[in-house]
């Protein structure tokens, strides 16, 4: 149930989340030695630079005075909803980017979360039935190897499998490379979300394969704990049909951890996700958060990690509201 | 006077078996339950009731095993052997023909359903109309003493009581022959336990239903049982009609139970414990299980096990000193 106090709590944890993102956001990229601003000059005007240019660039990319005159500036300009001047796509804004690339991550990451909740919840009903038999433990034993291969390294294997391997008319059978091809028109039209959903097919394949495993497992030990509860043990005696008993005594109890574990693996998922879009040269918020980090590009990390950050606490907003209705126990006060 | 039996168990074991060891928590186990009449079953913890009890709607899952013995019910006409019906017959003779109210009640019930739903799934797979299902909801509820408010609450919204009185409810929901009922009152204060003794005892005169009546009280059991069977190491050991059994008990064991109720009327009354502990049952016990708390046991109690017989008329007893 929602309630208003609720909300009101919700948000106000929000900005305190995000001031103390945003602060630890600034500082830690500013740590890193070297001065962006010459970088800027160096590779726009080539080796030859005055110092009066370089104090100009300063200025205009929040590089002038102390630290913490440079963070009571960028706060200012957040306030006013400004981000910033990337300095590696200067003159682009930092917001202009990151609207531009955000739908493709999000498009990446919603999809493979999804998909991966399914596969793993479906997974575990069907061996929580067969728990200690040939199928749990073969199943179980992928789902640990799985999720312990390194993401990059299986978007890699992948890559090599779909792309070099499996070839027809000396094409791979799947793009490993970009998101949509170059022949087709960015637009609403068929042929440009056909060539979306084929170029995604490999990288939402590599983040399911690494993230389902982990609820399949969750699921499956819940399952294994619920089976013994006493409601279980009443609800053979009921003499129930098993769908129903599966399905409405075990089940209904045993995914709401794993509603829990959507929250907390979420992090984990965009992490995957970020290194996922480098290895395939998926131009959404990883990649360019990578290109930002290569070059020391300060407003551009900075504002990809504040919209990480929204995204992150929102996602966890949801989870709650979901719970909520997932478990009558709990009430969101 | 012999009632007309409902359900007859003939030597029935069960053990918990794991790698290391087996322990048999019940050996041996005769008895009748008697159509419209209720059965207490007397116990210290441990001593292999709630197991016993499981074995009337065959809820036998690993670790725990049935190592031999039968299950007759008479309830549908002719003898039907319970243990070896396939499973879609078991299915539907759970709950239909005998239902059950579970020891740990306070955890029986589904805490993601509401109240009514766990009422209406269980008729529906009996073979109600959802309609009659949903219309029988009220009625069940009132029968079990609690208001039909309930019906739309989920389990952590009920008190204990009330959860209990609910899983009477649903107990009653498929209009079952017998009621096997584990520790009903077990967690529960004493006005609880008096309304809901009071409440099995009606259901006993108004609906004909022959019960089970499990506990570790035996002043509670003398208060609501026809016949009082006493068990003791997973066995049987005196079983006879309630009046017999508290008045005059003939077994050793009874006879120290029965001396450790505190009495309201003689306030000079000694209460007596009994010392020691009951035997633990993974190696084989050798004479009477009882003869190492037993004051009077002697040389032939240790190495030689009393068996069952008759002391009285539908009284048995497996004791060498009766009375």
């Amino acid at each position: 149930m929602l309630t208003l106090r609720y909300v009101r709590r919700r948000v106000l944890y929000l900005v305190l989340t995000l001031f103390v993102a945003i602060s630890i956001n600034f500082f830690l990229p500013r740590l890193i030695p070297g001065n962006p601003a010459i970088t800027v000059l160096l590779t726009r005007y080539g080796n030859h630079i005055t110092p009066q240019e370089l104090r100009l660039v300063e200025s205009q990319l929040n590089l002038s005075g102390t630290l913490w005159q440079q963070y009571v500036g960028y706060m200012v300009a957040l306030f006013h909803g400004n981000l910033g001047v990337s300095f590696y796509f200067y003159p682009a804004s930092v917001s202009s980017i990151i609207a531009g690339a955000l739908p493709w991550t999000l498009f990446l990451l919603g999809s493979a979360t999804v998909i991966s909740v399914i596969l793993g919840v479906s997974i575990a009903s069907f061996i929580g039935w067969r728990l200690g038999g040939k199928t749990d433990s073969m199943v179980s034993t992928i789902s640990i190897s799985l999720q312990s291969l390194p993401v990059f390294w299986l978007g890699l294997i992948l890559q090599i499998v779909f792309g070099l391997m499996v070839v027809i008319n000396g094409v791979g059978l799947f793009p490993v490379a970009h998101a949509f091809s170059t022949n087709v028109t960015v637009g609403p039209n068929l042929a440009f979300i056909a060539s979306v959903l084929y170029h995604s097919a490999i990288p939402i394949l590599t983040l399911v394969l690494i993230s389902f495993p982990g609820f399949a497992l969750l699921m499956r030990n819940t399952i294994s704990t619920i089976i013994n509860e006493d409601y279980v043990m009443m609800a053979r005696a009921k003499g129930l049909k098993t769908w129903r008993l599966k399905k409405m005594y075990i089940n209904k109890n045993a995914r709401l951890p794993v509603a829990t574990s959507v929250a907390l693996a979420f992090g984990n998922i965009v992490g995957g996700a970020f290194l996922i879009e480098e290895v395939f040269s998926y131009k959404g918020i990883g990649w360019y958060l990578y290109t930002a980090v290569t070059t020391s590009d300060f407003p551009l990390i900075d504002g990809i990690f504040l919209v990480i950050t929204i995204t992150v606490v929102i996602a966890n907003f949801i989870v709650d509201l979901l719970y909520s209705f997932l478990d009558p126990r709990v009430m969101l006060e | 006077m012999a009632g007309e039996r409902i359900m007859e168990l003939k030597d029935i074991s069960i053990s918990y078996v794991s790698k290391k060891e087996k322990t048999d928590a019940v050996r041996n186990v005769s008895f009748q339950l008697d159509k419209g009449s209720i059965l207490g079953l007397v116990g210290e913890s441990g001593c292999g009731k709630s197991t016993l009890a499981s074995v009337f709607l065959k809820l036998i899952y690993p670790p725990s095993k049935l190592m031999g013995g039968s299950l007759n019910y008479y309830g549908r006409g002719d003898e039907e052997d319970i243990l070896n019906l396939k499973p879609p017959d078991l299915r539907r003779y759970r709950w239909k023909e005998v239902a059950m109210i579970f020891q740990g009640s306070m955890n029986s019930l589904n805490p993601v359903m509401k109240v009514e739903d766990q009422i209406i799934d269980v008729m529906i797979d009996h073979d109600y109309s959802y309609t009659e299902a949903m219309n029988s909801v009220d009625k069940l509820l009132q029968m079990a003493g609690i208001s039909k408010r309930v019906r739309s609450l989920y389990p952590h919204e009920l008190s204990g009581g009330m959860k209990q009185r609910v899983n009477i409810a649903i107990a009653l929901s498929c209009e079952p022959k017998v009621l096997i009922a584990d520790e009903p009152t077990t967690a529960l204060d004493v006005v609880v336990q008096d309304q809901i003794i009071k409440k099995l005892e009606s259901l006993r005169n108004e609906l004909g239903l022959s019960i089970l009546f499990i506990s570790h009280d035996i002043s509670l059991v003398g208060v609501i049982a026809d016949k009082i069977a006493i068990m003791y190491a997973g066995k049987i050991v005196e079983i006879g009609k309630a009046t017999d059994i508290m008045n005059n008990p003939k077994h050793q064991y009874t006879i120290a139970l029965l001396s450790s109720i505190p009495s309201l009327e003689d306030s000079g009354k000694k209460v007596k414990g009994i010392p020691g502990k009951p035997p633990v049952l993974n190696r084989e016990i050798i004479g009477c299980a009882f003869a190492d708390r037993c004051a009077k046991a002697t040389e032939r109690c240790r190495s030689e096990e009393p068996q069952l017989e008759q002391v009285d008329s539908e009284h048995l007893s497996a004791c060498y000193f009766p009375g």
